[in-house]
């Protein structure tokens, strides 16, 4: 009896264990199928996390040439010391120790040592590979050193404007640098590897490699020599008159390609962060300004074009002329006078222009305008480009088309205005500028982008008369000055009061002086464009036909000299 | 036999090993079983021998390739190296051709002045456009016995002149 009691219980205890068994067994199954299965790729990243790290091989950025193939920006690969606090073992010695070799606080390393809470901090960045070295055979636990590329601008503060500059990540902050970002900076690489539980670099394990894919080369259409002729000319004229800054655009008027485009002041690319800010502006795009009468053969060569005035049509022109609630004087010029349309160009006569633009009216005046591009940026590639200012012809007063017509009343760039230069110098073509010649991928030469079509805004037959008004103007009219030996010079001057601060009324004194122009007469291959902003000297000397012409002048004959233009008309 | 004896049995069989000799007892007249795996054995043998080789095959070329990689990572190095000495001095040279630094070193070092007299013209005359026809012509129509040079029995061309250099050479050396 006692017997069968106790294989009862016995029973029961091996089923109590078989289900515990069972029970545990199914858990175990659980676990490994969550483990396996449901929660897999969660266990996959924490164990790759674990054993795999992944190293950034930066691409080098590319290189940005003039038209010859000299250098503007080269990048360079230099070295970057960085810890790994966790990994410090003596803060203070390390400090002391890497004090010596940077030539840093020890102080501030032994802090940047001690955040013990960072895995990485910076120590230096961008030293020579010498100094590099000299860290690493030191072995110091937790610092390491890798490689980063620095960038080099062996011009200095030639073009500076237009190649930019980059931060310290090598990220374009200016001009081209920045415009082309994509292009030049390329595609990181990458080095994953497998690391042990010690976090030591498994040889060859899985290791995964992807290479970098360097920067392409951006070529511009920049001559430096020319460049440099014009920055070195601005400067001469701008310390010589007390001027505020100076501008100069040389460019290609069949083209649209920009030979130079300086302003002065500027600053040097490779020491940019002490200069002001102010100073990094592409004056030639982002500088507007009231054009004044170089602004007259766009209003002259409209109205010829809408047949509204004649080239050979003679007007009599009074002293002055009221136009809505403002009267617009000549500048020298108390009597009647008859002029021929050209001569209005050649003597820059306000009371003409005026009557040119009258009989175009408000809406064709308007129109034209807007044909030359001007109210909107001419869609160059370089960022911070001004479109300027032009009101639409309906909220004009009854006195805007007399203050436009004098090139008042409106706000354009340096750029706009050689631009429109350009339409009469290629026969009645708009050109869309540009910067880049051409961009070069992975040794294989490609045409970057594809040109804009040129737009004929006016015919050939305006555009030529106009040109020959505007060689007149510097044959025998206010541009003299601007006259080369040997050379047909067509040009334009213009000297422009400066609006108030407030913006309302013009203040004395204050005035920009300007000429626009292009050479050889037969076949332009150049057009420039010279501001000079509040130039000081005497009231009878400060004109864009004395200040700006002779630097006209010297930029024009350097350029036809440095493009082997054939310089004798026929 | 009992069970008890049939377990002791089993149990000799399992503890002893399974090959081993009995000395031939010819009074029974009954002959005695050796039992040999000795076949087997030589075969495990040769096959483990076999699995050991190519493990250390395995591990070699590992470590071969371990190597290469290194070779491979210390010329990349180099060619980095080389490269950065290279764009380096491409550095310096650009530095050198700026023109601030040109006309600097022209007019305060060598006494030079920018000309104001340099004109570009068109060259218009009979006998420089006859040789530049020639200059041309000569690009155009390069000479037969240079030509023969640059085809595919360009090396056979080379080895008749070695032949011919060589023997000279040698007639010369023997010829008193």
């Amino acid at each position: 009896m006692i017997r069968v009691t106790n294989n009862k219980i016995n029973r029961k205890r091996i089923y109590f264990l078989f289900i515990l068994f069972v029970i545990a067994f199914a858990l175990v199954i659980y676990k490994l199928v969550s483990i396996q299965y449901i929660y897999a790729s969660k266990y996959q990243s924490y164990a790759e996390y674990q054993h795999m790290d992944e190293f950034t091989v930066n691409a080098k950025r590319g290189k940005i040439l003039d038209r010859n193939e000299i250098e503007l920006a080269t990048s360079l690969i230099e070295k970057t010391v960085y810890a790994n606090p966790k990994l410090v073992i003596s803060a203070e010695q390390e400090a002391e120790a890497l004090s010596k070799i940077l030539d840093m606080d020890a102080g501030s390393i032994e802090q940047k040592l001690g955040s013990k809470e960072l895995g990485f901090v910076y120590i230096k960045r961008q030293i020579s590979s010498e100094v590099a070295e000299l860290i690493n055979q030191l072995n110091l636990p937790g610092i390491y050193t890798q490689n980063e590329t620095k960038r080099y601008y062996p011009q200095n503060d030639l073009a500076a404007a237009i190649v930019g500059f980059t931060g310290l990540d090598n990220n374009g902050l200016n001009g081209v640098e920045l415009e082309y970002e994509k292009l030049l900076r390329g595609i990181d690489g990458k080095y994953i590897i497998e690391k042990d539980v010690y976090g030591k670099i498994i040889p060859g394990s899985k290791n995964n490699y992807i290479s970098p894919v360097d920067g392409g080369d951006v070529v511009l259409t920049v001559d430096s020599q020319i460049q440099y002729i014009a920055q070195k000319k601005l400067e001469e004229v701008t310390a010589e008159y007390k001027a505020l800054r100076s501008i100069a655009v040389v460019m290609n008027p069949q083209t649209g390609e920009i030979y130079a485009m300086a302003g002065y002041p500027g600053f040097e690319l490779n020491n940019y962060q002490q200069y002001d800010e102010s100073l990094y502006k592409n004056l030639g795009i982002s500088f507007t300004y009231e054009p004044g009468s170089t602004f007259k053969i766009v209003n002259i060569s409209s109205a010829i074009d809408n047949n509204c005035i004649k080239y050979d049509q003679i007007f009599n022109l009074p002293p002055s002329i009221k136009v809505g609630d403002k009267i617009i004087k000549e500048l020298y010029r108390n009597y009647n006078i008859s002029y021929t349309t050209g001569e209005i160009i050649k003597y820059s006569s306000n009371i003409g222009a005026v009557t040119s633009a009258l009989s175009m009216g408000k809406k064709l005046f308007y129109e034209s305008i807007k044909k030359y591009g001007f109210g909107e940026p001419t869609g160059i590639d370089l960022p911070g480009e001004e479109g300027g200012i032009l009101y639409n012809y309906k909220d004009w007063s009854a006195s805007s088309i007399g203050t436009l017509a004098i090139g008042q009343g409106i706000s354009i760039t340096p750029l706009q205005l050689v631009r429109a230069a350009c339409v009469i110098a290629n026969g009645g073509y708009l050109v869309t500028p540009y910067i880049v010649k051409e961009v070069r991928l992975q040794n294989e030469k490609v045409e970057y982008f594809e040109k804009k079509e040129k737009v004929r805004i006016i015919s050939e037959t305006t555009a030529n008369e106009v040109k020959d008004m505007m060689l007149a103007c510097v044959d025998d009219g206010s541009g003299t000055r601007a006259q080369i030996e040997n050379v047909k010079v067509c040009g334009k001057t213009g000297t422009a009061q400066k609006a108030n601060q407030s913006g309302i009324g013009y203040s004395e004194g204050r005035i920009i002086t300007s000429f626009v122009g292009f050479a050889p007469y037969n076949n332009p291959q150049v057009a420039i464009i010279i501001v000079i902003d509040e130039p000081h000297g005497p009231d009878n000397e400060i004109f864009g036909g004395t200040v700006a012409a002779p630097i006209f002048k010297e930029i024009m004959n350097f350029s036809l000299k440095r493009l082997r233009v054939e310089q004798y008309e026929a | 036999m009992s069970t008890r004896l049939a377990e002791e049995e089993l149990y000799s069989r399992k503890s002893y090993p399974l090959l081993y000799l009995v000395n031939k007892q010819e009074n029974t007249g009954r002959e005695k079983v050796i039992q040999s795996r000795t076949g087997i054995f030589y075969v495990c043998m040769i096959v483990v021998v076999f699995a050991c080789l190519g493990l250390l095959l395995n591990i070699g070329l590992k470590t071969q390739a371990i190597n290469y990689d290194r070779k491979i990572f210390e010329n990349n190095e180099m060619i980095s190296l080389e490269k950065e000495r290279a764009d380096r001095l491409k550095l310096k040279i650009s530095e050198l051709k700026n023109p601030d630094r040109i006309v600097d070193v022209a007019e305060n070092d060598l006494g030079m002045k920018m000309s104001e007299n340099i004109k570009v013209m068109r060259v218009v005359g009979v006998n420089l456009a006859k040789e530049e026809k020639i200059h041309d012509y000569i690009a155009k129509n390069p000479a037969p016995e240079l030509k023969q040079y640059d085809n595919f029995l360009g090396t056979i061309y080379s080895i008749k002149d070695i032949i011919m250099v060589v023997s000279e050479g040698v007639l010369t050396f023997f010829i008193p």
